[in-house]
């Protein structure tokens, strides 16, 4: 019997202990800086290399580029950019290959949907992604 | 008058096509012929390059056969002179080869003048020529160490040498295809037993003393396009040894003795292999799909694979 | 004179003692097990087939999945193996990185073990403290890594992250704190009569039974037998640190429970020992070619995860993919020997046993 009253004796002293839980759909959980969210994108730093679309490893992005409109100026500016969220596993990969950060993690995670083509993220819904972007983004 | 009119009209319409035509295809010769000289001259460096590079195989070929002569003529030389020898000759292939690698680099990193790198080319040769010389000298002097200068260090052997010789020894040389150190997976004895041999080597590998493989670790099989491969990684707590075994097997025929009754733990994986390749296991206790639903069709880890229902 | 019928009862694939998708077809005769069929493969993703179709790099998240509770150690096992093949050197930062990352993951996977197993056997409370620690310890890799089960946090030839400012310090903090609350662990349910009851003498075998059965980690020292990888065939930087390897007596349940606990202390040693060498200064990144194409050969190396002996085969042709990957997935193995510890056992003992086994079913199926 002694094996149980020393367990409800500790059961007993976390009473008075701090709670460690989150409120969490009232109060949004503090996450770090290096948290990987949806992707912000930003189509002005974009120099269509399609690094980030090779180096997917489940081949969510898909990103048409068009010629620069101003004739003076060489390469090729960003025309379509998608993320399909049903496949996208958040692995970091595309962030960590775009030469430019064009594209950059957010501490947005929440991306439930009524519909599935709610998840399929296209250029102005990304480049409107603004919140908590991630700071440091080179390891 | 219409008719006339319409026929000089059409005549027109053919003779502006026919010179369009030709036009178009004076140009299109002069395009090619252009871009032929500019690629006969890429064609060019390309082919110098392997020509210096079938060259230098050519050469450590016929070194290796001119070798071999001198070996079979020395046959009668005692055992520890042939080794020495047969390091001695070692490095100095690796020098030969290594020079004229690094001359065929050099010219090749100055493409533009071909008489530099024709002199490269020469001077790899000569060099070769010369190492050769050495070499021959070396193997002709039978019972003396011969002495190459070489910068590399000599190739210390693998610590796991004398286990890999008592394996094979204890195994019989024999049922043994192919026995070698792993220097790319942590130097792990490595040996390819003949497929009659499979189980009573596994047996024999596991109730020996010296060995005492009582850990079956790993089992796994890979299709070598041709051949099918079955890897079992074995480790001897007593002992703290670990060897590869593996065995090749002819793609029509999979089958081999299960290891069941040698190692329990052969159960999952073995059943694994035959879901996964298509590998069937005589004497199994239980020889059904482990992932896989029954009614799949084919073996998915197969190289040959095609999903039979590309729904799924 | 009662005679009873036989019985054939399916527990799972949906049901929470199985730890995931695992179904079982059991036998019974009354309340007595006369014979148990796993049936595995629902989680079957044939991480081994689609990794033949990926880029060396990009294979690391998949490696993730396999175990779930420990995606660090997933993640060491294949970049060693690359490492090895293409003879790469780690720096000395970033392997101290790794170890104090597995370290810290594999207190988290105990945790949840200690957790769920009590919760399977009856006991709720001891689920809650022990995914308070363990909701520290996320955070910790969550702060290192940017995520808080599917890390990718390690790379070919190195780490993503160098630890960020006063990480270290941090860990270090949790040291102490850890020892205490696991001391009062020991308190809670260790001497527990009941649990004591429900795990002693339960599922027993023999070191014999357990090397021959492939079993590993836990299940394999609980009989006796000391053998860890981490001091058998020493990676990464193990030989520096000074552990013990805790072993059991009587291969039972009980001493299944013991010999993790004890491994969270050893876990702890570790870690100490590791945040005070840790190197301020030094690259987090080896000198890796652009592109990674192993020369054509063969490897398999083996670590020591949380559940067992992981390793990692890998075939390479010298192209930029593997032509053959093949991981040996250490519950996959453990697994096997339940049906002859079911045989004999109540309706309840197979809960406890399965439970002690320390199963997840993303590693058993692959």
């Amino acid at each position: 019997m002694l094996g149980l009253a020393k367990g409800l004796k500790y059961t007993l002293k976390n009473f008075t202990k701090e709670i460690v839980t989150y409120d969490y759909p009232e109060k949004s959980v503090p996450l770090p800086d290096r948290f990987r969210g949806i992707q912000k994108f930003y189509p002005e730093r974009c120099i269509v290399c399609n690094q980030c679309a090779n180096i997917c490893p489940t081949q969510c992005i898909h990103l048409t580029g068009k010629k620069d409109p101003d004739p003076s100026k060489k390469g090729k500016v960003i025309e379509s950019y998608n993320i399909n969220f049903e496949l996208c596993i958040l692995c970091d990969f595309c962030t960590e290959v775009c030469p430019t950060e064009a594209v950059v993690m957010t501490n947005n995670f929440e991306n439930s949907a009524y519909t599935r083509d709610d998840l399929y993220k296209d250029l102005t819904w990304l480049d409107n992604n603004n919140e908590n972007i991630r700071e440091e983004n080179k390891g | 008058m219409t008719e006339s009119n319409e026929k000089s009209l059409s005549e027109l319409r053919r003779e502006a096509v026919q010179k369009a035509k030709e036009e178009a295809l004076r140009k299109n010769q002069e395009q090619q012929s252009e871009s032929k000289t500019e690629l006969s001259k890429e064609d060019k460096l390309v082919e110098e390059k392997k020509r210096a590079v079938a060259e230098a195989k050519a050469k450590a070929v016929a070194e290796a056969k001119a070798k071999a002569a001198a070996k079979a003529s020395s046959g009668d030389a005692n055992s520890d002179d042939e080794k020495a020898k047969a390091i001695a000759e070692a490095k100095a292939k690796a020098v030969a080869e290594a020079k004229a690698k690094a001359a065929t680099k050099a010219s090749s990193g100055d493409t533009n003048t071909d008489d530099e790198k024709a002199k490269a080319i020469a001077a790899a040769k000569a060099k070769a020529v010369a190492v050769a010389k050495a070499k021959a000298e070396a193997a002709a002097k039978a019972k003396e160490i011969p002495e190459v200068k070489t910068e590399e260090k000599p190739e210390v052997p693998s610590v796991n040498k004398p286990l890999l010789d008592k394996i094979v020894s204890i195994l019989g040389k024999e049922y043994i295809k192919e026995s070698y150190i792993n220097k790319q997976s942590k130097e792990v004895p490595t040996i390819i037993i003949k497929e009659d041999a499979y189980e009573s080597s596994a047996k024999l590998l596991k109730e020996n003393e010296e060995l005492s493989f009582d850990y079956l670790s790993n089992l796994h099989a890979t299709d070598l396009g041709n051949e099918l491969e079955v890897y079992s990684f074995l480790y001897s707590s007593k002992k703290n040894h670990s060897v590869v075994f593996k065995v090749i097997l002819d793609r029509d025929k999979a089958s081999l003795p299960s290891l069941t009754n040698i190692w329990e733990g052969a159960n999952w994986p073995e059943r694994e292999i035959y879901d996964l390749l298509g590998i069937t296991f005589i004497n199994h206790p239980n020889m059904t799909r482990m992932f896989l639903p029954e009614t799949w069709v084919g073996y998915p880890l197969r190289k040959d694979y095609e999903q039979f229902d590309l729904e799924v | 004179m009662i005679r009873t019928e036989e019985m054939l009862l399916n527990v799972g694939p949906q049901h929470p003692s199985t730890h995931g998708v695992f179904r079982l077809v059991v036998k019974m005769d009354g309340e007595r097990i006369i014979e148990a069929t796993p049936v595995v493969g629902y989680l079957h993703r044939g991480t081994e087939k689609i990794a033949e179709d990926l880029l060396y790099t990009q294979i690391i998240p998949y490696t993730d999945r396999m175990d779930y509770l420990s995606a660090m150690t997933n993640n060491y096992v294949y970049c060693h193996a690359v490492e090895t093949l293409m003879g790469l050197e780690v720096p000395e930062k970033a392997e101290f990185l790794r170890v104090i990352s597995m370290e810290l993951n594999r207190i988290a996977s105990h945790l949840v073990w200690w957790g769920t197993n009590l919760l399977d056997l009856g006991a709720f409370t001891p689920f809650l403290y022990a995914f308070r620690e363990r909701e520290m310890i996320l955070n910790f890799l969550n702060e290192l890594s940017g995520s808080r089960l599917n890390y990718s946090y390690m790379r070919i030839g190195g780490v993503k992250w160098d630890a960020p400012p006063g990480w270290i310090e941090k860990v270090q903090d949790f040291i102490p704190y850890m020892r205490k609350q696991l001391a009062g662990y020991h308190d809670f349910v260790t001497g527990n009569e009941i649990f004591l009851n429900r795990v002693q003498g339960i599922g027993k075998y023999t070191a014999e039974d357990a090397f021959n059965f492939s079993l590993s980690g836990a299940n394999l020292r609980c009989t006796g037998a000391s053998y860890d990888v981490r001091k058998d065939d020493p990676y990464s930087i193990y030989n520096r640190f000074e552990f013990k390897i805790p072993v059991g007596e009587n291969g039972d349940a009980f001493d299944r429970y013991m010999v993790r606990m004890k491994e969270i202390e050893e876990s702890i040693n570790i870690i100490e020992q590791a945040c005070e060498q840790f190197p301020k200064e030094g690259s987090i990144l080896g000198k890796v070619p652009k592109v990674i194409k192993p020369p054509a050969g063969e490897t398999f190396v083996r670590i020591e995860s949380p559940r067992g002996e992981i390793g990692c085969y890998i075939k390479s042709e010298g192209k930029t993919k593997p032509y053959r990957v093949k991981f040996r997935r250490p519950s996959f193995h453990n697994l096997q020997i339940l049906p002859k510890l079911l045989v004999g056992e109540s309706m309840s003992n197979l809960v406890a046993i399965l439970g002690g086994i320390d199963i997840v079913l993303g590693e058993v199926d692959g």
